[in-house]
């Protein structure tokens, strides 16, 4: 399998940029997958399946911004942590109302919309605001998210389509 | 109508990412580093090799099989007594990469008998269904979204997902990427169904009650888990 991966990068480019991140960001990513499993195995775990994922999905990644290279990075690595660890902590249960958030209303006042705006996408679900971030962010499609995130495409489809309503239940018409 | 502009939006997101980044990198978990070991693992992965000898596929429509399989729910029902007006099928045509799977239905024909109740196709939501598993497991809806032909909604316990979409016959066209996967039938509790097993979820398409049904979640769940949600959709009561 490994070989087939290997075998999809197919440029000198592509392989310089995985190289680049390898290089820049291997222990910060590791640092950040440790943060949601606690756990070196499973963070090392984590980071080479992104790897992979990066690999395979043979998407541009931005490396011109640290910042931005950062996010897109720390979208992946979020998303296969927490799907790491649904599957780790199976029995384990969470208190809803912090997923629930999202549906808490906030009195919008001229001046203020960007500020409730950020607050809106900071409580909204892992699940909408991972694809919308790769969405809007890095302009990446409904396939490419898939790829990079290792979801069947239906599934982030349907959760693009839901996270832009429910942002524009909130806020209006917004051109995505 | 908001003064929200695109510049904005991809800001906020980006904003609210970095200030999820900045909190995990204020903790200390310096001593989080990358071991040899780990490093060589990567470095195996990503480091140039010479390129093995690639397979070449004719492009999309090297069909591994196309196949009408035809999951014709007149031999579903063939237990009941009554004379079947009508027939649903699932066609299922395999690609390179993906698969389609549709649903077609033909129109009752004009017989003496009565329809029964597996004759008849609302042309809207009339009856909406869910799994009485969700009840019964510990879950919560954390979202819903419902017109007049489709429902979608989404379940949690916390740690597992679970999306459930019910909609009408007609017009169901479903597109599955099955690369590195393949769409399987299964019979669930008397029902023909079919699904796939991909990047850790579960994916389940059948016909019941008149809609057409597809659910997907986590596969921590298990197969078992999956069976029972298939097999406990009930109509929702107020």
């Amino acid at each position: 399998m490994l070989l087939f991966y290997l075998s999809l990068i197919e440029s000198e480019d592509d392989r310089a940029s995985i190289t680049r991140i390898y290089e820049s960001y291997l222990d910060w990513m590791l640092k950040m997958a440790f943060y949601y499993l606690k756990n070196e195995s499973d963070a090392e775990d984590t980071v080479n399946d992104v790897f992979l994922n990066i690999i395979r999905s043979n998407t541009s990644i931005p490396l011109d911004d640290e910042r931005r290279t950062k996010a897109y990075l720390f979208i992946c690595i979020k998303n296969s942590a927490l799907k790491l660890k649904r599957k780790r902590n199976k029995h384990r249960t969470v208190n809803l109302n912090e997923l629930l958030n999202i549906s808490a209303e906030y009195n919008i006042e001229a001046g203020l919309i960007q500020n409730e705006l950020l607050k809106f996408i900071d409580t909204m679900p892992d699940i909408y605001k991972n694809v919308l971030a790769l969405k809007i962010v890095f302009n990446k499609s409904a396939k490419e998210i898939a790829d990079v995130l290792h979801l069947p495409l239906k599934t982030t489809e349907s959760r693009i389509q839901r996270g832009t309503s429910l942002l524009k239940e909130r806020f209006g018409d917004i051109d995505i | 109508m908001s003064n929200i502009d695109s510049l904005t939006l991809k800001g906020c997101f980006l904003t609210s990412t970095l200030k999820e980044i900045e909190q995990i990198e204020a903790l200390d978990c310096s001593s989080i580093t990358a071991s040899p070991e780990f490093k060589e693992r990567i470095h195996s992965t990503i480091a140039p090799k010479p390129t093995p000898k690639r397979v070449h596929f004719p492009k999309r429509f090297t069909v591994i099989f196309v196949a009408a399989i035809i999951v014709s729910l007149t031999i579903m029902f063939a237990a009941s007594a009554t004379v079947r007006n009508a027939v649903v099928d699932f066609f299922v045509t395999v690609y390179d990469t993906f698969s389609e799977l549709v649903i077609t239905k033909e129109e009752p024909k004009e017989t003496e008998t009565a329809p029964s109740q597996n004759d008849i196709y609302p042309s809207t939501i009339e009856v909406e269904y869910k799994p009485a598993y969700i009840d019964e497991n510990g879950f919560t809806q954390l979202d819903k979204i419902a017109d007049r032909i489709h429902i979608f909604a989404v379940w949690t316990n916390g740690t597992e997902i679970i999306d459930m979409t019910q909609s009408i016959i007609d017009a169901n066209d479903v597109t599955l990427d099955t690369e590195s996967s393949s769409l399987k039938t299964a019979t669930i509790d008397g029902v023909s169904a079919y699904y796939m097993h991909k990047n850790g979820i579960y994916l389940v398409y059948w016909y019941e009650h008149g809609y057409f049904f597809s659910i997907s979640c986590d596969d921590s769940l298990g197969w078992e888990e999956v069976e029972k949600i298939v097999s406990s959709i009930s109509p929702v009561t107020n």
